[in-house]
């Protein structure tokens, strides 16, 4: 306990989580206007305009309560795409990790060369095909980050396979399937929690840039990318529409970043205080 | 520790006291510890591990890692305070007035840089030469610790070479600089026995040579009896007692020293001797027993013992002991040796056939390279070996790493894959066994090296036995816990340690857990796999002796693997001998030691340190040449033939099987009936010793 509170990255982390949390879970009760009501009459409000805290955009609309109800948005498309590759991948990596040979091979091959196109544009491809909408970017976000976990669960797998408690657990008549489950995924489930919370604050970036391009929620659902990318068009006038989106994706990511790294430094052995 | 007179000790450690943590929580891992050391004298520093003589020698040289500070004390180099010096010139005493020599060579040579770049770094550094002048002075030195090739040897890199090279390489670099105290920490634990032996004599030679003086820190007394002039005993932090080797050895004052020398089973002393483990465990550092902090182990405590902290006090002679009993026991005979006597084998069970046969057996494992992972060659773990165990018995395997000992225990339980061979497992064909899921693993068990890494870290002590028993159908849901307790009892734990996680145990509580989940199927078969090598010398007397008496119990049969000759003798009924993937030679107990018929069985026993200065110094060492066979390309013939001193043509070309020399004797080796082998075998007879 004593550990974790000394461990500043990770109680920052944390508290920039739980309020984004805190915002997404009353945004109902914090917002003080409806995010979807456009109002022409106040287009391009300034910041701190009384009631308009952070100003409104090109259709009069509040900011701070797009904001608000974004936030919900933007912790789904982080997270929600995490669990899923994580699960997916893992299983794979875990699979093929223990397997070895030539399903090994195949797959890590298949995963090289997914890994050989740049991430944005296969997430492009898959969202065109499948069409613009909340469902088809999550699953091209899962899509696109499914050989990353499954590359760190193998590696994970492969050094845990020559422990000496694995070829115990053979010696004594274990399953495979009891073997993997039992005796190597709690065990190598430390740095693949750490880079789940990395990859998720990595999502929060890519799911602003497929938004951005179009791809996620439609309008009028207040979305950050979305937002960013229609506050683009008033740079030169109001370039607070865009640049209040844009801080916020950055905290959220940051707020996973701090977090990923804190937990890295907590279950990393090294990083226990010396001892003779 | 008294010096000879009239001469000014080179090193003075005075009061010297590490701690580790901040003011408010400190663990003190070394408390009061003074010595001295004169020019050219040889100091062994003996010690289970956190006895401090590591941190002791560290806080010497100003190497503590972070956390650790010096609490009290001073340390003189000539006359010179070394824990007050500038860093700047406490760096030039390292390597000028102190060399450092640690215990793993691959990880104290830096792997990025040429063998000849770093020795030839210490000289630019301190003695200022110049590249061309350090590169061929390093050139030298390769050549001084018995490198061959040396010119050449300068431009490889630490992991082309052989442990036993990097070792040297290591020193090498320590009397780069003509240093006037070299400190050894643990120099050859890593190493073969036959390669330790060498870089032994290498040591000795050098500080004669270079009147060094030399601090040996071991935890073996075999090793440190060839070398110290005098030796320090240490225990929680604290020398316990200090003297010449000859009066450590010959006549140990303190009841720890005793109890270590009567721990460990020697190869000059009758295998029947009992093994006296010291019962207990080492002490917290954090938080020592108070008093003596032996006194809980110790069968002559007193009252006072337990009150008052015994002072290093004259014990006669050149002797200090710490122990209120000190001066009984110098007067009397040593201090008679703690512990309960363990009974050893009261011969060999009466047995037909062997019970797990073995004829044979090859294990093959493909090396690939390259990009599509093509088969580029075969490593020969274990290259035909045949053997026999009966029932009831143990079967010692020994040999040196490399050698396949454990390939083949692993083998033996389907743990390996078999290219070639027969198994036969009381009675039944391994091959029809092995698929059949459920059988093998009740016949036969295995416990690992390592039990920091045989336990899964993620479960109880009680979860880890408890599966075993489940996954076997060996126990109900209700009965699993009752189960659970009587097999901790059968290894001598107390059933609240089921709660506990691996982390929360010692070694020796460790391994008699992985003893416990090997025997919770009770099997008839075990393998056990340098089960003792990981464990301090007082815990490893009461892991044999455990073994030793759930064999007697349950009627077990053992194949006991170790490198370590003195534990396999006294543990196995008969011994088998590999090297390079083959059986050199099989032979009952005492006749392997008394006897030795196969020319590398003999240089592998005179390589064996025994912990008697008197012994140790007369020694006629044979010392294989060269460095054991690659695996993966073995020489043609006998395996040995190059390293082999009285090889002919024929070794070369034409591997010797395994023959029969007489009753249960087997040796491969062409020449072991020739007169020029016989005499030379039994010349340089090994002072093994053996009832009369």
């Amino acid at each position: 306990m004593q550990r974790l509170s000394s461990n500043t990255a990770f109680v920052a982390g944390i508290l920039l989580l739980a309020g984004i949390l805190a915002a997404a879970l009353f945004a109902d009760a914090l917002a003080p206007h409806d995010p979807l009501l456009a109002n022409p009459s106040v287009r391009h409000l300034r910041p701190f305009t009384p009631g308009h805290l952070l100003g409104t955009d090109e259709l009069g609309r509040d900011i701070a309560s797009r904001l608000l109800f974004g936030a919900r948005l933007a912790l789904l498309v982080a997270v929600v795409p995490t669990l899923i590759a994580l699960a997916v991948g893992g299983l794979i990596g875990l699979a093929v990790g223990y397997a070895g040979g030539a399903w090994d091979s195949v797959v890590m091959r298949v995963f090289d060369v997914m890994f050989a196109f740049p991430g944005i544009l296969l997430a492009l491809g898959i969202g065109a095909a499948l069409g613009p909408g909340l469902g088809s970017m999550i699953i091209a976000m899962v899509v696109v980050t499914i050989p990353a976990f499954g590359r760190v669960v193998r590696g994970s797998v492969l050094a845990a396979k020559e422990e000496q408690y694995v070829e115990a657990a053979r010696a004594l008549g274990y399953s495979h399937w009891r073997v993997a489950m039992v005796h190597i995924l709690p065990n190598v489930l430390g740095p693949i929690v750490v880079y789940a919370t990395l990859q998720t604050g990595r999502n929060v970036i890519l799911a602003a840039s497929l938004s951005f391009l179009g791809l996620g929620p439609q309008p009028p659902t207040p979305d950050w990318g979305q937002m960013l990318s229609t506050g683009r068009t008033a740079l030169a006038i109001a370039a607070h529409v865009a640049t209040i989106p844009g801080l916020a994706i950055m905290l959220l990511a940051i707020g996973f970043n701090l977090l990923g790294d804190g937990a890295r430094d907590l279950l990393d052995p090294r990083m226990k205080r010396d001892q003779p | 520790m008294t010096m000879a007179p009239g001469r000014k000790p080179l090193l003075d450690v005075r009061g010297l006291s590490v701690a580790y943590g901040g003011p408010a929580r400190q663990t003190h891992v070394v408390r009061d510890v003074s010595f001295s050391l004169g020019a050219g004298e040889a100091l062994g520093v003996v010690g289970e591990s956190g006895s401090g003589k590591t941190q002791t020698m560290l806080a010497v040289l100003r190497l503590l890692p972070r956390g650790g500070t010096v609490t009290a004390g001073s340390v003189r180099l000539d006359g010179c305070e070394l824990l007050t010096l500038p860093a700047g010139e406490m760096r030039h005493v390292r390597g000028r007035g102190i060399a450092f020599v640690s215990q793993d060579a691959l990880s104290a040579l830096n792997p990025a840089m040429t063998v000849g770049a770093q020795i030839a770094e210490p000289l630019i550094f301190n003695e200022g030469m110049e590249e061309a002048a350090a590169l061929a002075r390093s050139a030298e030195l390769l050549d001084h610790v018995g490198i061959p090739g040396a010119k050449a040897r300068l431009s490889s890199y630490p992991h082309q070479l052989s442990g036993g090279m990097r070792q040297r390489v290591l020193i090498a670099m320590a009397i780069s600089c003509r240093p006037k105290l070299l400190i050894a920490d643990e120099p050859t634990t890593a190493l073969d026995v036959t390669i330790q032996a060498q870089i032994l004599r290498l040591i000795d030679d050098l500080r004669r040579e270079l009147n060094m003086a030399l601090v040996l820190i071991s935890h073996d007394l075999g090793v440190v009896a060839g070398v110290a002039d005098r030796v320090a005993i240490m225990y929680a932090g604290r020398i316990v007692e200090t003297a010449s080797a000859g009066a450590v050895f010959g006549h140990p004052v303190h009841p720890y020293t005793s109890a270590l020398l009567a721990a460990k089973p020697r190869l000059d002393r009758p295998a029947e001797r009992a093994l006296r483990p010291i019962p207990g465990l080492p002490p917290d550092p954090a938080q020592p027993p108070p008093g003596c902090a032996f006194h809980p182990r110790c069968v002559h405590r007193i009252a006072r013992c337990a009150e008052e902290l015994p002072p290093l006090s004259p014990a006669g002679g050149d002797r200090l002991a710490a122990c209120w009993l000190a001066g009984e026991f110098a007067e009397s005979k040593a201090a008679a040796v703690n512990g309960t006597e363990s009974n050893t084998h009261a011969g060999p069970v009466i047995a037909g056939t062997g019970e797990i046969a073995v004829e044979d057996l090859s294990v093959r494992f493909p090396v690939r390279t390259g990009v599509l992972r093509r088969v580029t060659g075969t490593v020969r773990a274990v290259d035909g070996v045949s053997l026999s165990i009966p029932r009831g018995e143990t079967l010692g395997l020994v040999g040196e790493s490399g050698s396949g000992k454990t390939t083949t225990g692993r083998a033996l339980l389907g743990l390996a894959p078999m290219a070639d061979g027969r198994i036969r497992y009381f009675g039944r064909d391994f091959a029809e066994i092995k698929n059949d899921p459920g059988v093998l693993p009740r016949l036969g068990q295995m416990v690992f090296q390592d039990p920091y890494g045989s336990l899964n870290p993620r479960m109880t002590v009680g979860a880890a036995l408890g599966e075993v028993l489940s996954v076997h159908g060996l126990a109900r849901e209700t009965g699993v816990a009752a189960r659970v307790n009587a097999l901790l009892d059968s290894v001598g734990l107390r059933s609240e340690i089921a709660l506990k996680h691996p982390h929360e145990l010692s070694g020796g509580q460790r391994q008699r857990i992985a003893i416990a989940r090997a025997l919770a199927i009770e099997p008839r078969f075990i393998v056990c796999d340098e089960v003792v090598s990981a464990l301090d010398v007082s815990i490893q007397g009461q892991i044999v002796n455990l073994l030793m008496e759930l064999q007697r119990e349950r009627g077990l049969t053992y194949l006991f693997i170790s490198h370590d000759l003195s534990v396999v003798r006294h543990i196995s009924h008969r011994i088998a001998v590999m090297y390079g993937g083959k059986v050199m030679e099989t032979a009952p107990r005492n006749r392997l030691f008394t006897a030795p018929r196969h020319p590398y069985t003999h240089a592998l026993l005179s390589a064996v340190p025994v912990a008697d200065p008197k012994i140790e110094r007369g020694r006629v060492r044979v010392e294989p040449r060269g460095e054991p066979p690659d695996p993966a390309d073995p020489p043609p013939g006998c395996r040995f033939h190059r390293s082999c001193r009285f090889a002919v043509e024929r070794c070369k070309t034409e591997t010797p099987r395994l023959e029969r020399t007489d009753d249960d004797h087997l040796v491969a080796c062409h020449r072991w009936a020739s007169d020029e082998v016989q005499t030379a075998l039994t010349a340089t007879a090994i002072p093994v010793g053996e009832r009369p």
